[in-house]
């Protein structure tokens, strides 16, 4: 009894000492291995109920099999001005606010059907195109957010865990009208009146600055500025992010590593929240895949003094 | 006796061992049950400010909360967004254009749309400003006004199925500039008949683009 409680304490005193020696070190000279990328979705005007179960069922065998928790987006694209749903992305096709809670009540349920050990955080996506984004329509979005959270709840989804989402970008509208759309405006309460839940920003960081470490000036595309991607992305307190890491200034395109890298790093340098603590780099396979977005994400972030362990990492497809 | 008390002493650390290796990864660890069903438990990061934690413990007792309801599958989706995959008769077609698919559950309004990513098309090859779209030779086209990653005002033109609930590939029939065009991003501005009327930033003349023949004309 003696010998089995001394080897327990050895146990506990050599775990406990590895652990501290883990967290010591920085983040950056650790080996971290890349987490199992999980799939996102744009929502496709063939898409039903059906394939969300099924796309549910896929993530908890997937979860399973990699003994890891999941992160998945449903984007189901831009709110119509009227706020009765959303044009799905890239079509001009529109389902209602009930057809898309719908879909993400059926792939959460698909989930917890599959004998999932692990929990799935899934959000529910819209984004800031559109001819209007504003309070009222952040209102309905929260509403739609809280909802599918309250339904999986009532049905007894304890595997899955529901939060909103939003593709925030520059080169979509003002950033006026995104932050009324979050917090409110004379149309409406915004997204915060509706709803608790976290807020992930899936967007990209157009026009900011792209050279690393190159934050003096601080502009980026049709008058956001790196001030507004941080606090769309982690200052305020419903945000979170999964930014955009699918170009490296390749083929001409920006270089959206260094982009996101130099928010958190303003972050770090200028705000009491201190630096991003991402949740994962979004890849959509083309100019960089999963583990090009993983890797080189990690590395401008700690180049930019803003190391950092991501939890997930996440490619963003069409079914 | 001495081996049971080191088979309990192994069990004590594995679970320490498991439980301190998954606090640490932030996975969820199988660890509440209730009844017959569980609800794993899932921490905010450690080093997450505290307004956005509490946020994340107000999701988590929710779906915990789950674990001692029975599990139901969703309401059967919405007309529109079913499981259908055959054919089906006309489509019900609305005053003012809008094509609907059973229900107001899914549909196409025609007219113009501010949407400026309302095609298939990525900014490398497009960047769109708002859009026209509508019923042209039994299809539905959408014609994406913006601008080319060369700086040109122009067009990005596709059509799909006039069903809403249909998964067909869209066609692209691609991008269309006019001669001697301005530099910018072209925005529809108007619809009359096939005719569209465009115009890009700053001063200059409108221009008009027929939705049938996709051709500019003065």
């Amino acid at each position: 009894m003696g010998k089995a409680r001394k080897a327990l304490e050895i146990c506990v005193f050599t775990g406990t000492a590895l652990a501290a020696v883990i967290l010591a070190k920085p983040a950056h000279a650790q080996i971290v291995p890349k987490p199992p990328t999980d799939l996102s979705y744009y929502v496709h005007s063939g898409d039903t109920g059906a394939t969300a179960q099924k796309l549910g069922c896929e993530q908890a065998n997937f979860d399973n099999s990699r003994n890891h928790a999941s992160f998945v987006i449903l984007d189901f694209g831009a709110q119509r001005p009227n706020g009765k749903g959303t044009y799905l992305p890239g079509s001009t096709v529109f389902w209602s606010n009930a057809a898309d809670e719908s879909y993400a009540l059926h792939l959460a349920y698909g989930y917890e059907e599959c004998g999932p050990r692990h929990v799935l955080i899934l959000a529910a996506g819209t984004n800031n195109d559109g001819a209007a984004t504003n309070g009222a329509l952040g209102g309905i979005w929260g509403g739609l957010v809280q909802a599918v959270a309250r339904q999986a709840s009532a049905r007894g989804y304890s595997h899955v865990s529901v939060q909103g989402a939003v593709d925030a970008e520059p080169g979509f509208g003002s950033f006026r009208h995104f932050k009324g759309w979050e917090w409110g405006d004379r149309s409406g309460r915004g997204y915060v009146s509706r709803t608790t839940a976290l807020l992930d920003d899936y967007g990209s960081a157009d026009g900011c600055p792209q050279a690393l470490g190159r934050i003096a000036n601080l502009k980026c595309g049709n008058g956001w500025n790196v001030p507004d991607e941080y606090n769309a992305v982690w200052g305020w307190p419903p945000n979170e992010g999964t930014p955009e890491i699918y170009f490296d200034g390749c083929h001409g395109s920006a270089n959206q590593v260094n982009q996101w890298a130099n928010v958190s790093a303003y972050g770090r340098r200028y705000q009491h929240k201190g630096m991003v603590r991402f949740v994962a780099p979004l890849n959509q396979g083309n100019c960089l895949n999963s583990g090009a977005s993983w890797r080189e994400f990690r590395a401008a972030l700690a180049r930019d003094s803003v190391a950092q362990v991501m939890r997930f990492s996440s490619q963003m497809i069409t079914r | 006796m001495r081996n049971i008390a080191r088979g309990r002493a192994r069990i004590a650390v594995a679970a320490i061992v498991l439980a301190g290796t998954a606090t640490g990864a932030g996975l969820g660890v199988p660890a509440v049950m209730a009844g017959t069903r569980s609800a794993p438990r899932s921490a905010a990061p450690r080093d997450w400010p505290a307004a956005k934690a509490d946020r994340m413990r107000a999701e988590n007792r929710l779906r915990e909360a789950a674990a001692r309801r029975p599990l139901r599958p969703p309401p059967a989706p919405p007309a529109g967004q079913s499981s259908r995959k055959g054919g089906r008769g006309p489509l019900p077609q609305a005053a003012g254009g809008t094509v609907t698919a059973s229900s107001s559950q899914a549909g196409l309004t025609s007219g113009i749309v501010g949407l400026a990513a309302g095609g298939p098309f990525g900014p490398s090859q497009f960047s769109g400003t708002n859009l026209w779209n509508g019923p042209v030779g039994g299809r539905w086209e959408v014609v994406q006004a913006g601008g080319t990653p060369s700086g040109r005002a122009g067009v990005f033109v596709y059509s799909r199925s006039q069903d809403p609930a249909s998964g067909e590939a869209p066609r692209v029939a691609g991008i269309r500039v006019p001669p001697s065009g301005p530099e910018g991003r072209f925005a529809v501005r108007r619809a009359d008949g096939d005719v569209l009327t465009l115009s890009a930033p700053g001063p200059g003349r409108a221009y008009r683009f027929n939705v049938v023949t996709l051709r500019f004309s003065r």
